[in-house]
């Protein structure tokens, strides 16, 4: 009798634990579908009347590298955008004319307003979470004020801070850049080769061969873009756990899409970091969280210097803006979230640096000391 | 199998016991786990030895799972070996204190949204787990107890656990 009733009451036991461990899993959080995140395309499109080619990339190389684009040929689009500082320069604001050095040990030149954008993935800029995007009117810059890499591109040409400095006027500087290239005879050349024989140098080239060489810097193959496409060992149960934090707290009301960004203007009330810089209206463009450990600072104006201090920023920020809102930051989640961010990081992308450029000048200009 | 376990229960250790309980309980903030889950249930068996002693042995078996983790659900599985000391006796009832420590298990399976659709995960982890508890029989078969659950480094779990005697 004892035995039956043991053999009952074990069974009680067994039952239990049954309906404990068959529970099912949680089907997830619900996202509607405008901000979802997930892998990125394992290509980049270009605009129809500038195809990619091996030619144009070429070109856009050597000119990115060449400080021929600057007044002073002491910087070039490199001093700022450099593959050792993951095609930024690390600096809260950048230094442009007259710097001397490269990324923290730059000096001596002028600070620009912001913290220069990484170039990682700029060809995916306005990609949606349904993968839409259209690289001809992809915004740019910290205030979108630019569309499509092909008009970005010539900006800091003309910028007296960046790389013009006196030495023209800023609606010169293209015309006056063009001609340099054109009475250099290896540019002629190469010009020649991306665009046909006999081109004409004009900014329209410069900004397609330019735009042509950063759609060649990706970095599409994070683990998390591994999990995203089935892997699903790619990821530590840290970092899932992260990922899910993130999308409950609601970080991809602006941080969705497969770049991690809306591509909106938002005001979060970031610290001035001694420089009063109001963009649009008080708001900036909602940065891509790609490689995030080798873009730092972070926001517009570097204000932040570690990942732990720009996500714990949130839990601080002035509401200013209607989708920073929702935000259902809980400061506990800090570590997982971080480590989830570290998961998007791709480090394979290309870090060559020319050993020389056209124009005889040092590459990169003035960055080593 | 069960009859060949009750009988050598029956037969060579007269003065133990087999215990059932059920245990309810919340991951403590801070904590890795406690930022995916809160409260848990779970289900335990101890095996006593000669526990009409005031210092006595037991092995344990536990599962437990929580209740409301979003996009995620833990499983627990531990085993493991404890002691028992009679601290006090309080209305013709020993206060008792309990720690044990054993293997862990633990299963997570996460459950996400993407573009890419519903994308499911396990993990698997193996640690260790103690557990504490300072218990007071509330009738001769029934013990009450409140317990603090280490779950290897990824997190504490505070509880209460009610366990029948047989």
């Amino acid at each position: 009798m004892s035995l039956q009733l043991n053999f009952f009451k074990t069974h009680g036991l067994l039952g239990l634990a049954i309906i404990i461990v068959g529970c099912s899993a949680d089907t997830g959080v619900y996202v509607a579908v405008d901000e979802r995140i997930g892998a990125l395309p394992e290509a980049v499109l270009s605009p129809i009347d500038n195809p990619i080619s091996p030619e144009k990339i070429a070109l856009g190389r050597a000119l990115f590298w060449d400080p021929i684009l600057s007044g002073n040929f002491d910087v070039a689009c490199a001093s700022c955008h450099h593959p050792d500082h993951g095609w930024g320069d690390g600096r809260q604001r950048s230094m442009g004319v007259g710097g001397i050095g490269l990324a923290e040990d730059r000096f001596g030149g002028a600070v620009v307003s912001r913290n220069a954008n990484t170039i990682i993935n700029a060809a995916f800029n306005g990609i949606d979470a349904s993968g839409f995007y259209d690289p001809s009117t992809a915004v740019m810059f910290w205030d979108n004020r630019h569309m499509s890499l092909e008009a970005q591109s010539l900006e800091p040409i003309a910028s007296k801070d960046e790389m013009r400095g006196n030495a023209y006027e800023a609606e010169e500087a293209i015309s006056t850049v063009s001609q340099r290239l054109a009475a250099n005879d290896q540019y002629q050349l190469i010009f020649d080769a991306a665009f046909g024989a006999n081109t004409t140098i004009n900014g329209d080239k410069i900004g397609k061969a330019l735009a042509s060489y950063e759609r060649s810097i990706i970095a599409n193959n994070s683990r998390f873009d591994y999990y995203a496409r089935g892997n699903t060992n790619a990821l530590t149960d840290l970092e899932v756990r992260g990922m899910n934090a993130f999308i409950q707290m609601n970080c991809t009301a602006c941080h969705g899409g497969p770049m991690f960004s809306n591509y909106e203007l938002h005001d979060l009330g970031v610290p001035d970091n001694g420089f009063e810089d109001a963009g649009v209206d008080g708001a900036f463009r909602t940065p891509t969280l790609r490689n995030l450990p080798l873009t730092g600072p972070y926001f517009h104006n570097g204000a932040f210097t570690t990942l732990e201090e720009a996500v714990n920023f949130y839990d601080v920020f002035e509401q200013n803006d209607e989708a920073a809102e929702s935000l259902n930051f809980d400061e506990n989640m800090t570590p997982a979230v971080v480590a989830f961010l570290r998961a998007l990081n791709d480090n394979n992308f290309d870090k060559t640096i020319p050993e020389n450029v056209p124009s005889g000048l040092p590459v990169g200009g003035t960055i080593v000391n | 199998m069960f009859a060949m376990v009750f009988s050598w229960h029956c037969v060579l250790c007269q003065s133990s016991s087999f215990e059932l309980g059920i245990s309810g309980g919340g991951l403590l903030e801070g904590s890795e786990l406690s930022t995916t889950y809160g409260t848990t249930l779970g289900a335990d068996v101890h095996y006593n030895f000669k526990d009409n002693k005031q210092f006595s042995y037991f092995l344990k078996a536990g599962v437990f799972r929580d209740l409301d983790g979003i996009g995620a659900a833990l499983t627990g599985l531990d085993l493991g070996v404890g002691a028992k000391y009679n601290l006090l006796k309080l209305r013709k009832q020993f206060v008792y204190l309990s720690l044990a420590a054993g293997g862990l298990y633990l299963n997570e399976a996460f459950s996400t949204q993407l573009i890419e659709g519903v994308t499911t995960s396990t993990h698997h982890q193996f640690g260790l787990k103690a557990k504490f508890s300072i218990g007071y029989p509330i009738t001769k078969r029934i013990n009450s107890q409140i317990s603090i659950h280490q779950l290897h480094s990824k997190g504490t779990l505070a509880g209460l656990d009610i366990f029948y005697k047989f």
